[in-house]
């Protein structure tokens, strides 16, 4: 009998965990451990957060899903690792803290065969002063955040359609924030809902972002072909910034946030403030800052972990200059550069640098994206994690690592630029590799004829469509596993 | 409570505002086609076919 216990039910996660249980015979164990007792289809958050869905909408419980597939489920946070096990026992264990009403609170050890680490990000508003929902601005990163950002954003319209004027500030709050495409979405549904409600020519909307240029998106921007023309996404982004009168604040690191006053560095070393009536800005995020001791006590977490949280893996981490970067740093199998029985897909391991040029400003605040590792990404390498560690309890250790490196994967990204079946649009992308690889495509790093962009309607539907469509495979619903990652 | 700052025009990028107020703007045919349903119906079909090739690539 094998145990496998997975940190996290987020898409990593859960993935790995339901994969995993398909495939692994009834003496084996599947656990999951996870912090919340529901699952959230976080995509669609930024619907939540301009008042177009409910959070039941975008979440389900997970007890009744895992009661039903058979995998055990702990509502608790992981805190301490155990690899080597300890003086008493010399199993691996990890340590967890309950979460749930009934025990919140009370801690207990797991002993494991695999561990799988995939708990995500941890939404790192302490890294900018007075950011977040508890601060002065307003957040879209889970369920609760976006229904209260949405309770806002409909004071706002109260106050527009009473005559008065509103500057709304939406982006990243910190220079080494990711996720701008989340920033993106956000910003043009709520210019759409502003349009929708009448009032959009009294309100003022402003993207603040920590791209270079627009477009960016945290991945270096994309090339792609379009009616016989080599474009960028820069040039694509700014015409949808052009059409829909929205201003761009781009090279900006939040240094704090005050009420009503955002104070930002520019990459130039200037300093600005900027004064606003509703302000939604992402955290950066760091990793779930899990502390790791050996068998004899001694902290080995700066062995395990990077200083930002992330769980070291197969990567390349040498540091060096961007001209330097290769696609061969990236990691493809996820295990543990320490411990060969852990792994960490989706956002938990640790990115060998990031995508984006990085920039640093006079002052030396990096101003720069971090890598995205959300969605698909996070899928794909939960499923190849999922299929090493089947193969290892079925064929034994020797069995080869299945490989996912995000330089030889492409990923499809809808970006909601207003909702509604007849009203809505988005745009649709997609682009091979995500991690450019100069050796392969030495003109732009990606293949042109994986990588597109097109908005329109259709892309609406898409990224509806995949909202059902995920939240089906999430519920283990009959042919789940049908659905790719 | 803390009184709210004058409001003052936001500093922008200058480059970047010029290069938005260059940028291609749709003319009102692309946008009428960007919500014609015939139309986006196949253009729904040719973006899932693209989709789809850039997925299978990555589950190989």
């Amino acid at each position: 009998m094998a145990r496998v216990v997975i940190l996290g039910a987020g898409i990593a996660g859960h993935t790995a965990a339901l994969h995993l249980r398909r495939w692994l015979g009834r003496e084996h164990e599947v656990v999951v451990v996870s912090p919340n007792s529901r699952w959230n289809w976080i995509p669609s958050n930024i619907w939540v957060g301009v008042g177009r869905m409910t959070r039941s909408q975008v979440t389900f419980p997970l007890a009744p899903v895992y009661r039903r597939k058979g995998i055990i489920f702990h509502q608790a946070l992981a805190t301490t690792l155990f690899p080597e096990g300890t003086a008493d026992d010399p199993a691996p264990a990890v340590e967890i803290r309950s979460t749930a009403p009934d025990t919140a609170g009370e801690t207990s050890r797991l002993t494991y065969d695999y561990l799988v680490n995939a708990t995500g990000p941890r939404l790192n508003f302490a890294a900018t002063p007075g950011l977040g929902p508890d601060g002065n601005s307003l957040s879209v990163c889970t369920d609760s955040h976006a229904e209260h950002t949405a309770r806002e954003l409909r004071a706002v319209i109260a106050k527009l359609r009473a005559g008065e004027p509103q500057r709304l500030v939406i982006g990243t709050g910190h220079g080494t924030c990711t996720c701008e495409g989340a920033a993106f979405e956000y910003t043009f549904n709520v210019e759409h809902e502003l349009r929708q409600a009448g009032v959009r020519d009294k309100a003022e909307v402003i993207y603040l972002s920590n791209e270079y240029e627009l477009g960016d998106f945290g991945v270096g921007g994309l090339t792609f072909t379009e009616r016989g023309f080599t474009t960028s996404s820069r040039t694509w982004t700014e015409s949808l910034f052009r059409e829909r009168d929205v201003h761009a604040i781009v090279r900006a690191h939040v240094q704090k946030v005050e009420p009503g006053v955002i104070h930002y560095e520019q990459l130039d070393g200037s300093e600005h403030e900027l004064p606003f009536d509703f302000a939604m800005l992402l955290p950066p995020f760091r990793g779930a800052d899990l502390a790791a001791y050996d068998r004899d006590g001694n902290d080995i977490t700066s062995r395990m972990f990077a200083p930002n949280g992330f769980l070291k893996v197969d990567a390349d981490y040498t540091p060096k200059p961007y001209e330097e970067w290769s696609a061969k740093d990236w990691p493809s199998t996820y295990e543990s550069a320490a411990y060969p029985n852990i792994f960490a897909p989706g956002i938990a391991f640790a990115p060998p640098h990031a995508i984006s040029v990085p920039r640093k400003s006079p002052n030396g605040t990096v101003i720069s994206p971090a890598p995205p590792r959300t969605g698909m990404p996070a899928g794909i390498t939960a499923r190849a994690v999922a299929s090493t560690i089947r193969d290892r309890i079925t064929q034994g250790q020797q069995a080869p690592a299945h490989r996912a490196s995000m330089a030889h994967m492409g990923a499809a990204c809808v970006a909601s630029a207003g909702t509604g079946f007849t009203q809505g649009t988005a745009a649709a992308m997609t682009m091979y590799p995500v991690v450019p690889d100069r050796e392969a495509f030495p003109a732009t790093g990606r293949d042109p004829r994986g990588t597109s962009g097109e908005i329109g309607l259709a892309g609406h539907w898409i990224k509806a469509i995949l909202h059902y469509l995920f939240l089906y495979k999430a519920k283990a619903r009959p042919l789940w596993f049908l659905i790719p990652e | 409570m803390t009184p709210k700052p004058e409001r003052t025009e936001p500093p922008m990028n200058k480059d970047t505002a010029e290069s938005i107020a260059a940028s291609p703007l749709p003319t009102s045919r692309t946008l009428r086609l960007r919500r014609n349903v015939p139309f986006q119906l196949l253009r729904f079909a040719a973006i899932n076919l693209r989709m789809l090739g850039v997925i299978l690539r990555g589950h190989k």
